[in-house]
């Protein structure tokens, strides 16, 4: 299922609406939380062509805050926002004051 | 017996197939149910041991990724007509009422391999197969292997679209695009997981024509957006439950 997002971001990314592309992309950063779907995640993001696409800039706007917040989180989730920026292709662009969406999309957490 | 002369004897199989290819056949419309199963399986071994895989196949590791790297070997080009024929009696088997589960289910797997290993042999008899897989997976009676297999060969005349871009497949894309989404809602995880495979193979061989505004992507990708974030909403509160009460 997680191949299959990233596959339809990969190969239709520069002609999905921000919308699509963005509510896909919170799905996929909330899979993060767990060791199994980070590691599947991870993997499948990295296969995606960033020169290739290109993303909206609300959607630029998303990456960077999910680089702030795994950078933040550090350890191996440090790197996932590293893929997340070589996606892009923005270096260090984080701005701490953005509402982060990793946390937003799981209010109703016990 | 065949069998095992086809897997230890590679070098007689050329005069092997020359000499028992169309007695074989004829096994296909055998009633004994064993002997039957035991053709399909002589078969199978002789599709495996014809091919030859590119070296750099471990490259891939996503099977939707992989290119067709499986190709016929030389000196058995001459028997590409034979394996035609060959699908053209599967599919007899098939359309056989009396065939029985264990039958179809066997029949269905030596046509996903000959669509794995010889792909232009069943693309011959793509009109057939299609109608052959939109009828047995939309049967609900079926076994889920058969219903997953017919899937299963979908994903693999899709990898052929995606390198060959065939007018004859796409011609089929209306019932390839109602089969796979049919599968995504589907009570049985098996068929969902390879609908998702299927589904993955077909973003591939749709792209090379696409525009936002076309209306290939209206009919085939905007459809499927919406059941992709409601599955991927679902998985993750399923894990969420699962975390939360340590199952």
């Amino acid at each position: 299922m997680t191949i299959n997002a990233v596959a339809l971001i990969s190969t239709f990314g520069d002609i999905l609406s921000a919308k699509d592309l963005t509510d896909l992309l919170t799905f996929l950063l909330a899979k993060l939380k767990a060791e199994i779907k980070r590691q599947q995640v991870m993997r499948a993001l990295s296969r995606i062509p960033s020169k290739q696409l290109d993303f909206p800039e609300n959607v630029r706007d998303f990456f960077r805050e999910g680089i702030f917040h795994f950078t933040f989180l550090g350890g191996i989730v440090c790197s996932a926002g590293q893929i997340f920026g070589r996606i892009v292709y923005i270096s260090s662009q984080a701005r701490p004051n953005i509402k982060n969406p990793y946390t937003a999309s799981h209010k109703n957490d016990p | 017996m065949t069998d095992t002369f086809i897997l230890t004897h590679p070098e007689l199989l050329k005069e092997l197939t020359q000499r028992l290819f169309d007695k074989l056949l004829k096994r296909f419309s055998e009633q004994e149910q064993n002997v039957k199963l035991a053709a399909f399986s002589t078969f199978s071994n002789f599709l495996r041991v014809i091919v030859q895989r590119a070296s750099n196949e471990e490259a891939f590791e996503d099977l939707a990724e992989k290119p067709m790297l499986i190709k016929i070997k030389p000196e058995f080009v001459e028997f590409q007509g034979k394996v035609v024929t060959m699908i053209a009696e599967l599919i007899k088997v098939f359309n056989d009422k009396k065939a029985s589960s264990a039958v179809k289910v066997a029949s269905s797997e030596l046509l996903l391999l000959t669509t794995i290993n010889i792909p232009d042999a069943v693309i011959q008899h793509l009109d057939a197969v299609i109608k052959l897989i939109d009828v047995n997976y939309s049967q609900t009676s079926n076994t889920i292997e058969l219903r997953t297999n017919m899937l299963k060969i979908l994903g693999a005349i899709l990898k052929v679209q995606v390198v060959e871009n065939k007018p004859q497949i796409e011609r089929h894309y209306p019932v390839i695009n109602k089969l796979i989404l049919s599968s995504l809602e589907d009570k049985s995880f098996k068929l969902v997981s390879e609908g998702f495979k299927a589904l993955t193979v077909f973003y591939r061989a749709l792209r090379p024509t696409l525009s936002s505004t076309t209306e290939k992507f209206q009919t085939y990708v905007k459809p499927v957006i919406g059941t992709v974030n409601k599955t991927l909403k679902s998985t993750d509160i399923d894990e969420e439950v699962i975390m939360r009460d340590g199952l």
